[in-house]
């Protein structure tokens, strides 16, 4: 034992008096129960010494007085491997040792039975040609084959799948194309997320077991799935995943509401939260919660139509069936969900920019505040303006941050990566299209204020970036409602900047042709 | 009759390398077997539904229907090559395993061990076995073209060529119940029509007819339990439903606009639902009355190739 570096007594006093957590081999205890009789020893020693122990330190004296020494050693507890008991509570390696055990062992139960081939007895047969090399045994074969003379009638027994087909108005599930996620076949090659989905509304809780590479909305669909699957009551009031968001939450199925929803575009795998609470969005006035759900794409909105028509097995047009299978709502592919994840490419900002034709304030507010979640953009980033020296970027902008993640190396610049606050970011704004050469590329120019100068006047750094106009346009706008939630006023000061700059400009442009135009006439 | 779905086994498997078994009329999955070694080719329920024999590549492995057991039961090895056909005898005494190395094998179950019990090589890759309802006699098709009989029973255990002059690979072979007609589909999707002699003791077979059923491969034909249906699948997102009596095409099953294979089907034992498995992972069910998707079985990640199916109620 390395309990006391050595001195027998505080070895010993440190178990006595020691908080013991875990005594898997008993000694402690069997010290420990040992303390009476060592007390009734001590007294009685003490005295035939007559030393009064109440007066003096009994741990000196055991240590100083010579009979106490040799008293406290000839008793010590002295324990062989017979009298402990070894009783090990056993560990985690241990316990997956033992299941990789039972494993093995069930794995041997599988009767393993080799082809081996069959005695030949290479009979010339006069049947066989060059096609074949064929194989006789001497095997009593009579039983194992017995012909059937008498013919058997054509089948028709009622199904029970029919019947039960027939019985049931079976409900169509609405998620049923999100039950491909499901993660229980991935578990072993840890390819799967396992955690409860608080359905806030409906007060119901579900394990699920989804895989890694789902996205957020494919796992809200998933849950939703299982949901209907186990029959819960209430029944889910939306058909469209994309109508809900799941929040972090608590043990107890709190959502952690000034977290915003976990992003739709994102995996799963990303994520390590061992409760999620799924919230059903309601637009009108929970603003605060921050988010309206992005609906990753348009075919989503009509599946329950799409369901009903179906079910109507009845409909006695041929061309029906492949209208409806082919119609049925089908979630993305994953690989497509990648990219649009990767590049940011959510088509929200094209169904908020249908709501925002409509003018509702609240709408607005969301789609405003929906431009806080962060996402990222794949760009062309320009070293120098209007040069053509340019390096990949990625650009990732949230509420609070702007950060530009240089994809490759390059010497011209000092940094690799670098976040500018949003507090900063004054404007944002595309090239104009028809000045671009390349049709569907186009340049954007994101502009943020500089230190101030020392004479007070503002600078701004412009940075020039390339991407596809429909990244650029999503950017924009992304950026544009940040700024006019962040920094209203650095915008407005830009702007007057910029047209003192213009109108300079104009005043330089207009003398710069009277100066060229002297000489000619000159 | 009572109404439950204990009777009826649906099980399918594909690329995603798992065994999926399906509650037919909720379509829901209550059993996932991992079968890890290999994408499966091939599944098969024994005639008790008490095993189901899964082929893949250079192992047959059997796994048990009565209980929840993920490991096989059973494994059959030393095979070469992918195993891409399998089958059992009405009297379960025997399965027969076809594969890539141009063998058809027996496999005898009787006794509590299975064995191997006999073996006949052909000149290509086998691509379909298919039992005589005689219990006695395989028809195997070949990467070649080449349709052969195998007469197991008989003293000599003959082996006779039907045909050999077809220029693309058999894919598939089906035997009507009362074994009056051979339907074979081959790699250009041309469905061949054979009469056969029934339950005699000498079978032969005549060529009847042949039609272009598909415009690419033909992958697998199906006579329907009742003997009035025939479906075919192919590489062009198509299952095509036929009527025996004149061969006319009473329903063509699209799948998907993105022509995705549809490998394999089963008839319900009332013929009044066709199972196809598609490449773009969903199983689905088609009433043969409307040409209409009942029911769609979604949950593979991956093509689903084969799938088993079996709603025989034992009294």
């Amino acid at each position: 034992m390395s309990l006391g570096g050595g001195d027998l007594q505080v070895i010993l006093r440190r178990i006595r008096h020691g908080f013991i957590v875990c005594d898997d081999s008993e000694l402690c205890d069997k010290i420990i129960s040992q303390e009476v009789d060592n007390e009734q020893r001590r007294r009685n020693l003490a005295k035939s010494k007559g030393i009064s122990l109440e007066k003096t330190d009994l741990l000196n004296t055991l240590r100083t007085e010579q009979d106490f020494i040799l008293d406290e050693l000839s008793h010590s507890p002295e324990w062989t491997t017979a009298n402990v008991q070894v009783r090990r509570v056993r560990c985690e390696t241990l316990g997956r040792l033992s299941e990789i055990k039972t494993e093995n062992e069930a794995k041997r139960t599988v009767k393993i039975i080799s082809w081996q081939d069959p005695s030949t007895a290479q009979t010339n047969n006069k049947h066989s040609n060059e096609l074949f090399d064929f194989e006789n045994d001497i095997d009593d074969s009579t039983s194992l084959f017995q012909r059937r003379t008498e013919p058997i009638l054509p089948l028709k027994q009622p199904s029970p799948l029919t019947a039960l087909i027939q019985s049931t108005t079976c409900k169509q599930n609405p998620f049923a194309n999100y039950a491909k996620f499901d993660g229980t076949p991935n578990i072993s090659s840890n390819q799967a997320k396992t955690f409860t989905v608080h359905f806030k509304f409906q007060k119901q809780k579900l394990p699920v077991i989804v895989s890694s590479n789902a996205t957020v909305t494919e796992t809200i669909g998933f849950a939703c799935y299982k949901y209907t699957m186990e029959n819960l009551e209430p029944i889910l009031t939306q058909k469209d995943p994309s109508k809900y968001s799941l929040y972090i939450g608590d043990d107890d199925g709190e959502a952690e509401e000034e977290f915003p929803p976990l992003t739709n575009e994102r995996a799963i795998g990303q994520y390590d939260f061992p409760h999620l609470v799924l919230i059903e969005q309601v637009t009108q006035g929970k603003v605060s919660t921050s988010s309206i759900p992005s609906t990753s794409d348009g075919t989503y909105t009509d599946d329950d139509e799409n369901y009903n028509d179906s079910n109507e097995v009845d409909d006695d047009d041929d061309d029906g069936s492949f209208h409806d299978s082919s119609r049925s709502i089908t979630p993305p592919s994953s690989e497509h969900r990648k990219s649009s994840s990767s590049l940011g490419k959510s088509s929200t900002n094209v169904i908020v920019q249908d709501i925002s034709n409509e003018n509702d304030p609240i709408n607005d507010l969301n789609r405003l505040y929906e431009s806080l979640n962060q996402k990222s953009y794949i760009f062309d980033y320009y070293l120098k303006l209007s040069s053509s020296k340019n390096v990949k970027l990625r650009i990732d902008v949230s509420g609070e941050q702007v950060r530009l993640d240089l994809l490759e190396k390059t010497s011209k610049l000092p940094w690799q990566s670098m976040s500018l606050t949003t507090q900063r970011l004054v404007d944002c704004n595309i090239l104009n299209k028809d000045r671009s050469r390349k049709r569907d590329r186009t340049r954007v120019y994101l502009v943020f204020e500089s230190q101030q100068e020392s004479s007070g006047a503002q600078s701004y750094e412009t940075y020039e970036l390339e991407s596809t106009i429909e990244i650029a346009e999503q950017f924009r706008d992304q950026i544009l409602n940040i700024i006019k939630l962040k920094n209203p006023q650095g915008h407005d000061t830009y702007e007057q900047h910029q047209q003192q700059r213009e109108n300079t400009k104009k005043r330089r442009s207009f003398f710069n042709i009277l100066g060229v135009g002297n000489p000619n006439t000159g | 009759m009572t109404l439950n779905s204990d009777n009826i086994l649906l099980v399918t498997a594909g690329y995603d390398r798992t065994i999926r078994f399906w509650q037919a009329n909720t379509a829901c999955v209550y059993r996932t077997i991992m079968h890890e070694d290999s994408p499966t080719n091939c599944l098969a329920i024994h005639p008790l539904k008490t095993l189901l024999a899964a082929g893949s590549y250079q192992h047959i492995k059997m796994y048990d229907l009565m209980s929840n057991n993920p490991n096989p039961v059973m494994k059959l090895d030393q095979l070469q090559k992918n195993i891409v056909t399998l089958g059992f005898s009405e009297d379960k005494h025997f399965m027969f395993s076809g594969g890539e190395d141009h063998c058809v094998r027996i496999w005898d179950m009787r006794a509590a061990k299975t064995k191997a019990n006999r073996q006949i090589s052909v000149g290509a890759a086998v691509n379909c076995v298919t039992l005589h309802p005689n219990q006695a006699e395989l028809l195997i098709g070949d990467q070649d073209g080449v349709i052969c009989r195998w007469d197991m029973a008989g003293d000599k255990h003959e082996k006779y060529i039907i045909d050999s002059n077809n220029p693309s690979a058999i894919r598939s072979i089906s035997i009507n119940r009362d074994a009056s007609m051979m339907a074979a589909v081959t790699s250009n999707g041309d469905c061949q029509i054979w009469s056969m002699t029934g339950f005699d003791s000498q079978t032969h077979l005549i060529r009847r007819t042949n039609f272009i059923a598909h415009k690419r491969y033909g992958l697998k034909c199906l006579f329907s339990p009742d003997m009035t249906l025939l479906a075919t699948t192919s590489a062009d997102g198509t299952a095509k439903i036929w009527r025996t009596s004149d061969f006319a095409c009473l329903y063509e099953l699209k799948h998907d606009r993105l022509q995705n294979w549809v490998w394999d089907c089963a008839f319900t034992s009332d013929s009044v639902f066709l199972i196809t498995v598609c490449s773009d992972g969903k199983a689905r069910l088609w009433s043969t009355e409307t040409g209409n998707v009942t029911k769609e079985y979604i949950g593979h990640q991956k093509p689903v190739t084969c799938l088993a199916f079996d709603d025989r109620i034992f009294r």
